[in-house]
């Protein structure tokens, strides 16, 4: 094992090389991103996030083209090979347009109009100036002063050079010190895992090695898991038209550095700077609304799911009835048939009671859950018998020995399968799309209301991705606080059986 | 003796009436549909949305679901998207379920040690399982996008701007769209099978590993001959689910691709992500009423079949 040794340590320091990586990432964005959020609630932005409209940016792409144009005729001989200027970055879209762009506009007359798309700016084209320095200017985060150097080349001018004095934000004066605690902490574990391996007797070090390459694989696996979400959660902080834009250096780098929490404000339509609505009830589309209806749906639905599962497997579990078994096994064969095969039928016969757009439309054709039944049965399978024929020969009656003795006893896996309902009900999309009445807004439900505003808003991303948050943070703190039970719930079917 | 009649009648009835708010509803919302779909099958669809001018048109939905005819260049499906919607699915499931059981096999299996913080991980590869469908198929569907997307930013560092990422998109190309949907669904699913493989995986007693060490079985052959088939019922068991999810697949695929981009096979335009559930939803969102319940109704003769086939097969490979 001797000759094995170099190999070890070539091994070991590569991992620690990874870890350094990964935790300086990890650490760095996480602190960082924790640093965003306080920002984003307590300071307003030094500038304003929004960054000027399309049209204006169009405008300015064309001014510098008529500029240049008007440049070559003022100098026959095109001799001029180099161009310099200066803008001063500010928050008004005047100001934007101040600097050289609006000393050219005087001097050559020129108007602004024009519009170009969001996205459709963000396409590099190397013959025009103008669109790398809205890139540039933007992945500069849009602050300070700005110096613009052209320099000709054949027929056309590129952009060389452009230098910022930048202003510093709250979070550019927080950078370091987030820098600084993720590098220490990263140091601190690696500090720490290289005394371990010191510790370490050389006979086991491989070993150690595997375990070291263990967890960074399963972090490394957590971070792929977890990136979408983080991601999103970055996205709804960042103001409206930023959120494309990237970090050129390090695409990893998804928090962003001028956080706003204007989207949250829109998607709720508290943002002051919105179009006021008079509509008493346009006021109140908006997410609020709809997470409070998805909250009531998937409550009540659970409640009744639970209810009527608790009573039924107490039949199938304890209680005699002719053909009961012959019964249950049917139920369950139903379980194989694919839910999406019943939304027609359902569909016409709620709409034929009346009942569509109605919330009790949303819940009442998946209140009988076969799963519930089978999930409740196997646990009550387990309480002794004995115990109902105690509170029976002290004279309770039926109902009481299921309320006070069944349901006590089964209460965990009550609680599970209230959770297990609750989260079906709050993502049962295609169901919740297809009886919303769209006529009544009120009526809309949280996954159906995000479909909606992303097919109205395509292009607001950070306010998509803020409206998601309000489905999914709720989830994700229920999760964490009762994972025991969800773990266990959605699981057991399959291990029981 | 009549004494206890009377007791049993009184215990049946009380069971009766525990039992009845759930049959009700169970008879109402899942039993009678399956017949109700099948006298809606034979109706056309209204000329404005409306429930109730559904006109007769005896089997000619079905005739057009499963029929051919002939054309001057030979004979043709009268509905091609629909079995093109099976072939997809038949693909999505073909690719989802062992590249999920894959994943999350590989997961329990490196779960399976002796680890400090194994909640932890446990708990954050299932986190995103409880999370909403929708919600999960928007973010993913801006993660692929070209040009702007995390993909196809973090891409250009590796590759260069012209990278496939970075200018079509997985979700922009008919060959990448469904297995991109699958690696979405994957990366948050995977932590529910995890769970269970993890549960099974630490039943299996460390002593059978021990004698097959004894017995010079390398770990590869531990693992194809003692740790498979003794996983063997959570593999039936995932198969089973993930061919109902395939057949129930809808919100990720309206997420993330709406059914495109569109391909064409066979000098047909189809949907090259438009699984059976979605192909479902467009007929109905169509207002074809009727043939969207015959469809509903074919689907649903298919995923017997399927189901039995199944058995079928999972029985005689348990003897």
């Amino acid at each position: 094992m001797k000759n094995m040794s170099p190999i070890r340590i070539v091994g070991f320091v590569a991992l620690l090389a990874v870890l350094m990586t990964i935790s300086v990432g990890i650490f760095g964005q996480l602190l960082k991103f924790g640093t965003m959020v306080v920002v984003s609630f307590t300071h307003q932005p030094v500038v304003n996030p929004k960054f000027p409209p399309a049209s204006d940016l169009k405008a300015f792409q064309q001014i510098i083209n008529k500029f240049f144009e008007a440049y070559n005729s003022s100098d026959p001989g095109n001799t001029i090979e180099h161009l310099s200027s200066s803008s001063t970055l500010e928050k008004t879209k005047e100001a934007f347009a101040s600097g050289f762009v609006k000393r050219y506009q005087n001097d050559f007359g020129l108007s602004l109009s024009g519009t170009v798309n969001k996205e459709e700016s963000f396409v590099q084209d190397s013959s025009l100036g103008a669109k790398i320095v809205y890139r540039t200017i933007f992945d500069k985060e849009k602050k300070g002063n700005a110096d613009f150097e052209f320099v000709r080349e054949g027929e056309v001018w590129k952009l060389k050079t452009v230098d910022f004095t930048r202003l510093r934000t709250t979070m550019d004066k927080s950078g370091k010190f987030v820098q600084g605690a993720a590098f220490s902490i990263s140091y601190l574990i690696i500090v720490v895992v290289i005394l371990k391996w010191l510790k370490t007797p050389v006979a086991r070090r491989y070993d150690f090695l595997k375990m070291l390459f263990l967890y960074e694989a399963l972090v490394i696996g957590v971070v792929v898991v977890m990136f979408p979400f983080f991601w999103m959660f970055s996205t709804a902080f960042k103001a409206s038209g930023t959120e494309l834009i990237f970090n050129e250096k390090n695409p990893f780098d998804i928090v962003p550095n001028e956080p706003t929490i204007n989207n949250f404000k829109r998607v709720l339509k508290m943002d002051p700077e919105q179009e006021a609505q008079t509509d008493p009830i346009e006021k109140k589309n908006n997410f609020s609304t709809y997470f409070v209806n998805s909250l009531l749906v998937a409550t009540t639905a659970a409640f009744f799911v639970t209810l009527l599962s608790a009573m039924a497997a107490y039949v199938f579990s304890k209680k005699e009835l002719p053909y009961k078994n012959a019964l249950f096994g049917f139920l369950l064969a139903t379980m194989m048939i694919p839910g999406l095969m019943f939304m027609v039928p359902q569909f016409f016969m709620i709409c034929k009671m009346g009942l569509c757009g109605t919330k009790l439309a949303m819940f009442l054709p998946h209140l009988a859950s076969v799963f519930g039944v089978f999930m409740l049965k196997q646990f009550m399978d387990t309480i002794p018998s004995s115990l109902l024929e105690a509170a029976r020969i002290d004279g309770a009656s039926e109902w009481q020995v299921f309320s006070v003795v069944i349901i006590p006893l089964a209460m965990p896996i009550i609680l599970t399968l209230f959770l297990l309902t609750f989260l079906f009900h709050w993502s049962n999309f295609l169901w919740q799309l297809i009886v919303t009445d769209f006529a009544n807004p009120l009526s809309i439900t949280l996954p159906v209301g995000l479909a909606l505003f992303r097919g109205q808003y395509t292009s607001e991303i950070g306010q998509i991705m803020s409206a998601s948050c309000f489905s999914i943070v709720p989830i994700a703190v229920l999760f964490l606080i009762a994972q025991k039970y969800f773990i266990e719930g959605m699981t057991q079917g399959a291990v029981k059986e | 003796m009549i004494v206890s009649i009377l007791k049993m009648k009184k215990e049946n009835f009380s069971s009766l009436l525990f039992l009845l708010p759930f049959l009700l509803l169970f008879g109402i919302f899942l039993l009678f549909p399956i017949i109700y779909s099948f006298f809606l099958s034979f109706y056309g669809s209204p000329k404005d949305f409306s429930l109730s001018n559904l006109e007769w048109v005896g089997i000619s939905n079905y005739v057009q679901i499963l029929g051919i005819h002939q054309t001057p260049a030979g004979w043709k499906l009268n509905d091609p998207s629909f079995w093109w919607s099976l072939v997809v699915t038949l693909f999505y499931g073909g690719i989802s379920i062992p590249l999920g059981i894959a994943a999350s096999l590989g997961l329990a299996i490196l779960l399976n040690n002796k680890l400090a913080g194994k909640n932890f991980f446990r708990s954050a590869f299932f986190l995103p399982n409880v999370l909403d469908m929708l919600v999960v198929g928007v973010i993913w569907g801006l993660i692929y996008a070209p040009k702007y997307g995390a993909l196809a930013q973090i891409s250009t560092i590796f590759l260069g701007k012209d990278n496939f990422l970075n200018t079509t998109g997985l979700l922009g190309s008919g060959l990448t769209a469904l297995p991109a949907v699958v690696i979405a669904m994957i990366l948050k699913g995977a932590g529910f099978g995890m769970i269970l493989f993890l549960a099974a995986l630490q039943n299996i007693p460390e002593a059978i590993y021990e004698a097959a060490d004894i017995d010079g079985a390398g770990k590869w052959e531990q693992f194809r001959l003692i740790t498979i088939p003794l996983l063997k019922p959570i593999l039936i068991f995932m198969v089973i689910t993930g061919v109902i999810g395939s057949l129930n697949a809808f919100t990720e695929i309206y997420a993330m691709t709406s059914g495109g981009p569109q391909v064409v096979v066979g000098g047909e335009t189809l949907g090259s992500t438009s699984v059976s559930g979605y192909y479902l939803y467009k007929q109905f969102e169509g207002g074809k009423y009727g043939y969207a319940a015959a469809i509903s109704y074919v689907l649903l003769i298919l995923t017997l079949i399927v189901t039995f086939l199944q058995q079928k097969l999972f029985s005689a490979e348990h003897r």
